[in-house]
């Protein structure tokens, strides 16, 4: 909640402003059946066609008055919503760019895109509307209660006897019967969706199986669920208008009879009766707002939900946080993981256990493993891009937490197994490894990843663009690239997760080979058995365990694991 | 204008007709329906009407006794209004319902139907949402807007013609300004709508910056790059902010605009009714239900306004689920269509031919031939075409020239139906489906008995774990069987493949998402379930294809070797190229 009051905290003037004006607007509003009862028994009655005309002008002047309030009104609270949606998306991609990587993959990007903008649009449409109808709603049904209590105390009194609490019953049945239905309906829409996803993502196989009939059944059933929950739900709703119509309605007989009868007496003017029931018809109108509030409320809770979900994770959940302020710097490279212990967050097991582990400068050790065996989760523990749920990571003998994170991540640079280039030039990318890279050091660095010469090949060369995602570059060259952007930040430690897996053996080799001139500390995260034999040493790890570490020749003599992965 | 522009009306116009047609299983509640509008607003408006001699004959009259019974016609006809009103309302619900439902259901049983070339190329998300967001948009209006805009309609009619019944001259005053107030709102919607458009192109510009800052969220982390990201962000989100603010002040008008100017238009009938009551004897009693007919025909301006966008909506919606109903489906059977009846499988394919896109073939002239009980491998690199081939036996896709065929007979000159019982295919990726283990090993083979299913699952080795489940073959399956492990998972997945009993199995990588001990489990099950059965199966792992009687090479298209392990390796070629680059020592 606190962020949607931070945010609002910034438009307080206009927000005081703008109930101030629909006051105006209402004032202007319900001042005219006033006016008119005075037309109808002081001009019509009494034959007089001053009051006529100066009353009349008076209403008119009223309703421009109304109409120009309620402009204003309108162009300040369409500022204020739009500006106030404005700064909670930024809010939240800020929030989004702080999140850890493992509330990026919980969260999915899709779903993270549809929160950043869909439920953000409906959070300000809420606001925009509700602004208004929130001062609007008990204003209006205060002033016309006031003017009607004002023409008679008893007739009042047995307009708040009949309608007031039909409406207020009425809404409150409908809206608790209603809420059950939306649950029901929630579920129904739910298996519909899930049925309907499931045929798609297996539609090789429902097609290869014949399961067309049978789907298509299940479908029906579920369908015919969805419709009778609907239905059954809308029926509900439907009662609610008639219902406050029917009361206002019979409202309305009843006081012209009760009214009827205080004129015959003389008690009030028939002018005054005809307003009463205009007045009568403005208490039933901010009823409706007030409904109206509820719907638009309970519509922007569910994304409300979304939205503070993002920001809540950002504030509870994330990478290691750095000591930016110690200027610690990291100079040799060296690698050690002490007893290392991992497990994502509300995960039963530990996905890392017990490792420990030693790079020193200028060596290459190859981490291998099946699909989930924790490879990538424990190179993306060494930049402090997650943070180890035991032990300790430490770089040139330092933990990594003592490191400022620019400091850290260029220095241990890691090239992540789904490393994404942007809209751009290929320039634009490579700078993100270092903004002032020389032409020299682009040089090397693309020489080095063994992609100078395809960009040397493009019209433009380093200018040539690159869509987004990288989508016209194939994935070997896209590696390549991310390969040499990492290369650009000069790190004294690289570690590559299943970075080389598109690019052909030969290239590969020839990479490794330029990688390892020089003193760099080099960690190779993969599947694939080729590019372990150019390693100093092969660390394999089995269910989050290490289960041996050698030079390849000796894991070749002394581990069957090895021997089977290398071997047919 | 852009011609899209000019377009729209005529494609929404035919969008509506087409939607007519869900509508004829309805027509009898329809006219009920309809007969009930009638009927609420008819006694709307003549209850206002038995008003004017309450006031005028009773109430001005002094005529206290007759007073209560005179009420009693207004107020019956109020209790009826709200009965007429509430049924009808029930049974457009219903219809509004039933027409949604029929809709959907078409809607699926097409989906069914395409073809796999289309699907392939679809976000499921989006077909997903139109199922759902889309027709959600149409079942808003069906059972809400259209009621209004007919009874609002009707309503409107009906209050102009008793306003001019009551006094002409009044009338004539009420509607000088209704015209003036139609053009306002038109002149409001048209700004609303351009500044919408605005709106939503912004709202599109956001959204792709937003999915590539997000997509790359972790290489932004890696490089630091957060505040030149966020920076990229804000600029679109500005751009937004600029047009949702005119966007969302022009349609936030539109409201306030019609009530003040509804107002205005109070406030002038008033006076003119004042001076033709003093000058021309108008009675009070005319004036004041005068008065209601007036708010009664200025609510339907102000609701056809802001229905206007809900329809729109709803129509691009149905737009959107009748453009998937018209892609075309899987082409049908051909006349002289054979059933294949007792399959044996065998497998040729002659000089096929194959483009995905036209120019750029994928397979270049693959030939070979598969006698039945015969187990081939097919080895290359990603994006030999090896999957493109296996997709060809059960025509997922048609081949762009050359035959392929089953038991001699070309596959397209066999009945879809009979060449998909006869092959079926088991892929990496699948996904359980929503229900029990039975109904999922079930699914290929409706008519298989629960002992079928049980010898299946014993067959493939899933039996044991099965009855380890809480309820054993009944245990409900949700989430891709979530509570499963990956080998058990693929291990029903062959299950199912088992009890349809094909001649022809397809493995499309069956066993590569699996660990290292779930992969020996699925592997020894398929081993059972292969046994007097033709074998077609992929495998990047060479090590997962020891057993096959022989091996098919596929590169750019093009069975370049063909032979068993040990030829293949003795020959040096593609495939001892393969061999090392998988298994570098020896």
């Amino acid at each position: 909640m606190n962020i949607y009051w931070k945010i609002l905290g910034k438009y307080k003037r206009d927000l005081m402003v703008g109930p101030l004006l629909v006051l105006a607007g209402v004032v202007c509003e319900t001042v005219q059946p006033r006016l008119m009862a005075e037309i109808i028994d002081d001009g019509i009655m009494s034959r007089d066609l001053g009051v006529v005309s100066r009353v009349g002008w008076q209403m008119i002047l009223l309703s421009i008055a109304g109409l120009v309030a309620s402009i204003v009104n309108i162009s300040l609270s369409a500022r204020v919503s739009t500006r106030a949606g404005a700064d909670l998306r930024r809010e939240l991609f800020g929030a989004i760019s702080r999140l850890s990587l493992a509330a990026v993959d919980r969260f999915g990007a899709a779903s993270l895109v549809t929160r950043l903008t869909n439920d953000v649009t409906r959070l300000q449409h809420a606001v925009m509307t509700s602004t208004r109808l929130l001062a609007r709603a008990p204003l209006l049904f205060i002033l016309a209660f006031v003017f009607i209590v004002e023409i008679d105390a008893g007739l009042s009194l047995l307009l708040s006897c009949i309608v007031l609490p039909v409406a207020a019953g009425c809404s409150w049945w409908i809206s608790r019967r209603g809420a059950a239905c939306s649950r029901e309906i929630q579920r129904e829409v739910d298996r519909l969706t899930a049925t309907v996803r499931e045929n798609l993502i297996n539609f090789r196989v429902v097609k290869a199986s014949g399961m067309e009939g049978r789907e298509t059944g299940k479908f029906s059933a579920r369908n015919e669920a969805l419709r009778a929950i609907l239905a059954r739900t809308g029926n509900l709703f439907v009662l609610f208008f008639p219902v406050i119509q029917l009361a206002a309605n019979l409202t309305l007989v009843a006081i012209l009879w009760a009214g009827g009868l205080k004129v015959v007496d003389g008690e009030i003017k028939i002018g005054e009766l005809v307003s009463f029931i205009n007045y009568l018809a403005q208490v039933l109108v901010s009823l409706m707002m007030f409904s109206m509030i509820a719907t638009n409320f309970s519509r922007a809770s569910a994304s409300s939900v979304r939205v503070l979900e993002v920001l809540g994770a950002a504030g509870g959940e994330r990478a290691v946080k750095g000591n930016a302020a110690s200027g610690r710097r990291v100079t040799r490279g060296e690698i050690l993981l002490r007893d290392v212990r991992f497990r994502f967050p509300g995960a039963r097991d530990d996905l890392l256990e017990g490792i420990t582990l030693r790079v020193s400068p200028g060596e290459m050790v190859a981490i291998i493993g099946h699909t989930g065996s924790g490879k990538s989760t424990l190179a993306q523990l060494i930049p402090g891009l997650r943070e180890a749920s035991g032990g300790e990571v430490l770089v040139d003998g330092v933990n990594v937490k003592e490191y400022g994170d620019e400091e850290l991540r260029e220095r241990v640079r890691v090239v992540l197994q789904d490393d994404e280039l942007f809209s751009g030039t290929i320039r634009d990318n490579l700078s993100w490894g270092n903004p002032a890279a020389t032409p020299g050091e682009i040089d090397e660095a693309t020489r080095v990843a063994c992609i100078r010469d395809f960009i040397a090949s493009l019209p433009g060369g380093l200018d040539a663009p690159v869509a987004r995602g990288g989508a016209n570059l194939s994935g070997g060259q896209k590696q390549r690239l991310c390969i040499a952007r990492a290369l650009l930040s000069n790190p004294v430690a690289l570690i590559l997760d299943d970075s080389t897996s598109a690019v052909d053996a030969v290239t590969e080799r020839m990479i490794l080979q330029n990688l390892r001139r020089g003193q760099r500390s080099l960690v190779l995260v993969t599947r694939q058995p080729r590019a372990t034999l150019e390693a100093d040493r092969v660390v394999i790890l089995e269910a989050g365990r290490i289960v041996d570490d050698a030079p390849p020749a000796v894991l070749l003599e002394r581990s069957r694991v090895y021997r089977e992965i290398c071997r047919p | 204008m852009t011609r899209g522009d000019e377009d729209k009306p005529r494609r929404a116009g035919r969008a509506a007709r087409r939607l007519f047609a869900y509508f004829r299983g309805d027509r009898l509640p329809l006219l009920v329906a309809a007969l009930l509008l009638l009927a609420g607003v008819l006694a709307l408006l003549l209850a206002s009407y038995a008003l004017r001699p309450v006031i005028n004959d009773y109430i001005l009259a002094g005529d206290t006794s007759g007073l209560a019974r005179a009420l009693m016609l207004p107020g019956g006809l109020y209790v009826a209004a709200a009965v007429a009103t509430y049924f009808q309302y029930r049974v457009l619900n219903g219809i509004g319902q039933r027409v949604v439902a029929r809709l959907r259901a078409d809607l699926f049983r097409h989906v069914e139907r395409l073809p796999v070339g289309y699907i392939e190329k679809r976000q499921h998300g989006d077909l997903t949402s139109r199922f759902i967001n889309d027709i959600d948009q149409l079942s808003l209006v069906l059972t809400d807007s259209l009621t209004d805009i007919l009874s609002a309609a009707l309503s409107l009619t009906g209050a102009v013609v008793m306003m001019l019944y009551i006094n002409p001259t009044l009338a004539a005053v009420a509607l000088v300004t209704i015209p003036l107030m139609a053009l306002a709102t038109r002149f409001i919607a048209r700004r609303a709508r351009a500044h919408s458009r605005a709106q939503q192109i912004a709202v599109g510009a956001l959204d792709g910056v937003a999915e590539e800052m997000i997509s790359g969220i972790k290489a932004i982390k890696v490089f630091g790059r957060e505040r030149e990201a966020a920076a990229a962000f804000e600029r679109e989100n500005k751009r937004l902010e600029a047009s949702a603010g005119r966007a969302q002040f022009y349609s936030g008008l539109m409201m306030p605009v019609v009530q003040n100017l509804n107002a205005i238009n109070f406030v002038l009938i008033t006076i003119a009714g004042a001076l033709l009551s003093i000058y021309r004897g108008f009675d009070v009693g005319g004036l004041a239900v005068f008065l209601q007919y007036a708010r009664q025909a200025g609510r339907p301006l102000n609701e056809l306004a802001t229905l206007y966008n809900t329809i729109q909506a709803a129509i691009a919606g149905v737009e959107r689920v009748f453009q998937v109903i018209d892609e075309p489906g899987e082409e049908e059977d051909s006349p002289d269509a054979v059933a294949l009846d007792n399959p044996r499988g065998a497998v040729t394919m002659r000089d096929v031919w194959f483009e995905y896109e036209p120019g750029k073939p994928v397979l270049k002239g693959i030939t070979f031939s598969v006698s039945p009980g015969e187990r081939v491998a097919l080895v290359g690199e990603t994006g030999a075409g090896k999957s493109t081939i296996l997709g060809l036996l059960p025509r997922f896709r048609d081949v762009t020239s050359g035959e392929i065929t089953i038991d001699g007979v070309p596959v397209r000159r066999v009945t879809r139906a009979s060449l998909r019982r006869a092959v079926t295919i088991v892929l990496q990726d699948a996904r359980l489906f929503t229900g029990s283990v039975r109904e999922n090993i079930r699914a290929g083979r409706q008519e298989a008995t629960d002992k079928e299913i049980e010898e299946a699952a014993r067959l493939v080795g899933a039996h044991g774990f099965i009855e380890r489940l809480p309820d054993g073959y009944d245990t409900l399956l949700e989430n891709d069987g979530a509570r499963l492990s990956q080998g058990e998972r693929q291990l029903l997945h062959v299950a199912r493949a088992a009890a349809e009993n094909p001649a022809v199995l397809l493995l499309d990588e069956a066993t590569s998402n699996v660990d290292a001990r779930g992969e020996a489990l699925v592997r020894e099950g398929l081993e059972r379930v292969a046994r007097g059965r033709t074998i077609l199966v992929i495998a990047h792992r060479l090590s997962t294809i020891a057993h096959v009687d022989r091996i098919l090479v596929v590169d750019d298209g093009r069975v370049v070797e063909e032979g068993t392990r040990d030829e293949l390796l003795a020959r040096r070629g593609k495939y001892h190229a393969l061999y090392r680059e998988q298994f570098p020592v020896d």
